[in-house]
C-alpha cells in the first residue's frame, strides 16, 4: 500500500478527509511534542499547544503554500502558538529548560565535533542565554519579538545577546 | 550515495530530553526535511497522552460549527443541544426576514402618508410573526421533519422553542416598522398582545390539526375580522384597553389548554398522508 | 419477544384506504416488505415508526402499545428510522446533521453524544466524509448518511424505507452489507419493491398489495409457491402470465404450464409475479 506524502494529506484534508488528517496527526505529533517539550517545562502547556496546533491545521490546511516541508509549516503554526500561550501565562518553574543541566563529556564533545561538525561544536560551546537565542531566532525562525515572548525577556535583551552569539561564532569558527 | 539520518542512539537521546545542544539543534534540523526520523520518535511518546490529546483534537475538529445566533443563545444559558435546535429552524433564514422586514416597511411608510394604511399596517403586523411559525412548521421546509417524528423528543417541545426562536427574530422587525410610524407609539404596539393571543391560540389549536392548519386557521380568522372594520375605519374593538386585555386572556387560556393537552400534539403532528 | 405485533391495521387518507386490515409480525432478523409502489408499504412502515396512528387495528411495539403517549415515547427511544425520501437542512456536514438527530433522540450530553456520532459514522464508513457537506456527497454515501443517524443509540428497531431505491448496483451490494449486519442481534423492518434485496436480505417477508397483506412467511415458502409453474421454451408462451427472454436466447414462462412443459425451479421473483396477478404485471416487470 502506498503511503501518501505529506503534501497529499493536506490537500485531502482542505477538501475534509478526516482520515487523512488522522494519519497527519499520527506523523507529525510526536516530533512536536518532543521539540515544544524542550522549549517550554509544563506539559500541560505544551498539550494544549500542540491541540491548538492541529485544530489549526485542520481549518487552514487550504493556506498552506505548497512550498517547503509539511512538517516547517506545522512547525511555524506550533512555536507561535506556544509564543502567544506563553506571552498568556508563563509556567511557574520555566527556566530556559532546553539547555539547563546537560553534560557533555570531553569525548561527545569530539563526537559532536566529527558528526555534527564545527558548528555543533560552537553552539555547544556558547553559553545556555546565548545559545537560547540563536535557537530562537536562527532554528526556530521566531522574529526578535517573538523570541522576546519565547524566552521572556525583552527584545533589546535578545538583540544584544544575537550580536554577541553572531561575533562568538563568528571568533570560533574562523 | 546513502541518505544520512539520525542514528537511534541520537534519536533515543533526543526524545528523552538529554540530548546536548549541538545534537539537539542538528536533530531538529535533519527532523524538519526526513519523515523516517520523526517516525522513529514516536515510539518514545506516551501512547496514552497521544491518545488524549487526539480525542480532543477530534472534538474540536468535529463540532458543529456554530453560528453568532447560536453562540448568543448559548451564551444567554441556552442549553448547547437546544441552541442547536433552534439554530436549525428554517425561518431563521435571511431572506425569508427580509421580506418580512420589506413588507412591513412599505406599511409603515404608506402610513406616513395615508391613516388607512396605517391600520393596514396593525392588520398585517401579527400576520409578520404568525407566518414565521407557519414556515417554521411547514412540512417541506423542514427537510427532517420525518425522521424528527420518529423521535422521542417532544414534538411540543420543538414547537415551542421554534416559535420563541421565531418570534425573539421577527416581533423586533415588526416593531421596528411600528416605531416608523407618525403619531403616537400606541399602534407601534397595540398589536403584540394579539398577537401573542393568536399564536398561543394556532397552538393551542395543534391538538387538534396539523400546525400549518392551525396557523392557517387563525390567520384568515384574524384578517377576516380586522380587515372589514379597518377599511371601515374603526380599529378600536380589536385594539383598544379592553380588548388588549381579551387578548391577554386568550394567550393565557390557550396556553392552559396547550399544558393540558400535550400529549395528543405529538401524534397529531404527523396526520398527513 | 416478537419486536412487532400489527393487527389489523386500517388506514385511510381521505377517500383512499391505504392500508385495509393488514396483519404483520416481525422478530430479529430482517422482514421485508415486498410490493409494487403505493402498495401501501410506507404506510404501514410509518405506522411501524409511530409516526402514524392507524385508523383501526392494535399496534404493538417492543412490548409496548404507541398509542399511550409514555409508551411511543419509550418505543421511539429505542426506534431508527430512515425514511424514504430523507431529507437534509441545507449546508450540513454530515457530521452535524448526525449530531442533529441525536439531539433528536434525546443525546443531551454533548461529548457522549459525539462520541455516539462518531461510532455511527464509522459503522456505515463514513469516517473519510464525516466533514464534508451532505449536498456534496453522491446519492449512495446520503443514503448511509440516512442509516448512520437510524443507528443512533442502537435500536433494538430499525425501519428503513426502500432503502436501496436508486443505487447503482456497487452502493446496492454494500447497503445489503450494511443492513444484513444490522440485522444481527436487531429487528429491522424494511421495505422494497425490488425482489433480489427482499432475497437476499429478509429471513421473513409480507406481500403488501393494494393496502392488504397477500402473504406472510419466509422467503423460501413464497417460492415454493411458484414450484411447478414455471417453465422454459424456445419462445413466449400463449398460456403464460409472463415471459421473458432470457441471456441464453430461451423464454422464462410464468403461469399455468401447458402439459409436457420443460418445468425449471422458480425464484422468488416468479412467485411475487405469480402473487401479483395479472393487471399488474406489467406495472411490477421493472
Amino acid at each position: 500500500m502506498l503511503t501518501r506524502p505529506d503534501s497529499q494529506l493536506l490537500a485531502a484534508i482542505t477538501d475534509g478527509d478526516r482520515e487523512a488528517f488522522a494519519e497527519l496527526y499520527r506523523r507529525h505529533l510526536p516530533w512536536l511534542l518532543v521539540r515544544l517539550g524542550r522549549r517550554c517545562s509544563s506539559p500541560e502547556l505544551v498539550d494544549e499547544v500542540v491541540q491548538d496546533t492541529f485544530v489549526a491545521v485542520w481549518r487552514s490546511a487550504g493556506r498552506w503554500d505548497r512550498r517547503g516541508e509539511v512538517a516547517a509549516w506545522i512547525w511555524g503554526i506550533g512555536i507561535r502558538r506556544l509564543v502567544d500561550a506563553l506571552r498568556r501565562s508563563r509556567p511557574p518553574a520555566d527556566e530556559l529548560t532546553t539547555f539547563a543541566g546537560v553534560e557533555t563529556s570531553a569525548e561527545e564533545h569530539v563526537l559532536l565535533a566529527v558528526q555534527y561538525g564545527d558548528v555543533g561544536a560552537a553552539l555547544a560551546s556558547l553559553s545556555p542565554e546565548l545559545r537560547a537565542v540563536v535557537q530562537a531566532t536562527v532554528l526556530d525562525g521566531l522574529t526578535t519579538r517573538e523570541a522576546a515572548q519565547l524566552l521572556g525577556i525583552p527584545p533589546g535583551t535578545v538583540k544584544t545577546r544575537m550580536m554577541r552569539a553572531r561575533a562568538l561564532l563568528r571568533e570560533r569558527l574562523a | 550515495m546513502t541518505v544520512w539520518h539520525l542514528d537511534p542512539e541520537a534519536i533515543r537521546r533526543y526524545s528523552r530530553g538529554v540530548a546536548p545542544p549541538g545534537l539537539a539543534a542538528s536533530a531538529e534540523a535533519h527532523l524538519m526535511k526526513c519523515a523516517a526520523c520523526r517516525g522513529a520518535i514516536s515510539s518514545y511518546v506516551d501512547l496514552r497522552r497521544v491518545e488524549a490529546i487526539w480525542h480532543e483534537v477530534a472534538d474540536r475538529v468535529d463540532a458543529p460549527r456554530r453560528g453568532r445566533p447560536e453562540r448568543l443563545l448559548v451564551r444567554l444559558g441556552v442549553g448547547e443541544a437546544t441552541a442547536r435546535l433552534v439554530a436549525a429552524t428554517p425561518t431563521l433564514r435571511g431572506p425569508w426576514l427580509l421580506a418580512v422586514a420589506v413588507v412591513l416597511a412599505l406599511a409603515a411608510w404608506a402610513a406616513q402618508v395615508d391613516e388607512r394604511f396605517l391600520r393596514m399596517f396593525l392588520v398585517l403586523a401579527p400576520l409578520g410573526p404568525l407566518a414565521g411559525v407557519l414556515v417554521a412548521f411547514a412540512g417541506g421546509l423542514d427537510p427532517t421533519r420525518e425522521i424528527g417524528l420518529a423521535a422521542p423528543y417532544s414534538g411540543l417541545r420543538l414547537l415551542l422553542i421554534r416559535t420563541a426562536a421565531v418570534m425573539a427574530v421577527t416581533v423586533p422587525i415588526v416593531a421596528a416598522a411600528g416605531l416608523a410610524l407618525p403619531g403616537s407609539s400606541w399602534p407601534a404596539v397595540a398589536w403584540l398582545l394579539p398577537t401573542a393571543g393568536l399564536t398561543c391560540a394556532a397552538l393551542a389549536l395543534t391538538a387538534r390539526m396539523a400546525p400549518v392548519v392551525a396557523v392557517g386557521v387563525v390567520a384568515t380568522a384574524w384578517v377576516l375580522v380586522t380587515a372589514p372594520t379597518a377599511i371601515a375605519g374603526r380599529l378600536d374593538p380589536v385594539f383598544d384597553g379592553g380588548a388588549q386585555i381579551v387578548w391577554l386572556a386568550v394567550a393565557v387560556g390557550a396556553g392552559t389548554w396547550l399544558a393540558a393537552t400535550r400529549n395528543t400534539v405529538t401524534l397529531k403532528l404527523g396526520r398527513s398522508a | 419477544m416478537t419486536t412487532v405485533r400489527v393487527h389489523g391495521a386500517t388506514k385511510s387518507f381521505g377517500r383512499t384506504r391505504a392500508l385495509d386490515s393488514v396483519d404483520l409480525e416481525a422478530g430479529l432478523g430482517v422482514t421485508g416488505l415486498l410490493g409494487p409502489n403505493g402498495a401501501g408499504k410506507t404506510t404501514l412502515l410509518r405506522i411501524i415508526a409511530t409516526v402514524l396512528a392507524p385508523d383501526r387495528g392494535t399496534v404493538s411495539l417492543l412490548g409496548r402499545d404507541p398509542s399511550r403517549p409514555d409508551d411511543r415515547t419509550r418505543i421511539r427511544e429505542r426506534l431508527g428510522y430512515l425514511p424514504q425520501d430523507a431529507g437534509f437542512h441545507r449546508g450540513f456536514t454530515v457530521f452535524e446533521f448526525i449530531d442533529y438527530v441525536a439531539i433528536l433522540k434525546q443525546m443531551t450530553d454533548r461529548r457522549a453524544r459525539h462520541d455516539e456520532v462518531r461510532r455511527v459514522i464509522a459503522l456505515t464508513g463514513l469516517a473519510t466524509v464525516s466533514a464534508k457537506r451532505i449536498r456534496a456527497l453522491s446519492g449512495g454515501m446520503r443514503r448511509r448518511v440516512g442509516l448512520a443517524q437510524a443507528m443512533l443509540g442502537d435500536p433494538d428497531l430499525l425501519v428503513l424505507d426502500e432503502p436501496t431505491v436508486g443505487l447503482d448496483p456497487e452502493q446496492r451490494l454494500r447497503f445489503r452489507e450494511m443492513i444484513s449486519q444490522a440485522g444481527e442481534g436487531r429487528t429491522v423492518v424494511l421495505s422494497s419493491h425490488q425482489t433480489e434485496d427482499i432475497n437476499a436480505l429478509c429471513t421473513r417477508i409480507a406481500v403488501i398489495h393494494q393496502g392488504r397483506a397477500r402473504f406472510t412467511g419466509t422467503p423460501t415458502e413464497l417460492t415454493a409457491r411458484a414450484e411447478g409453474r414455471v417453465w422454459t421454451d424456445t419462445q413466449r408462451s400463449p398460456a403464460a402470465l409472463a415471459a421473458w427472454r432470457t441471456g441464453d436466447g430461451a423464454y422464462r414462462n410464468v403461469g399455468e404450464p401447458p402439459a409436457g412443459a420443460e418445468l425449471i425451479p422458480p425464484t422468488l421473483e416468479d412467485a411475487y409475479l405469480l402473487l401479483m396477478g395479472e393487471p399488474e404485471l406489467e406495472a411490477t416487470r421493472s
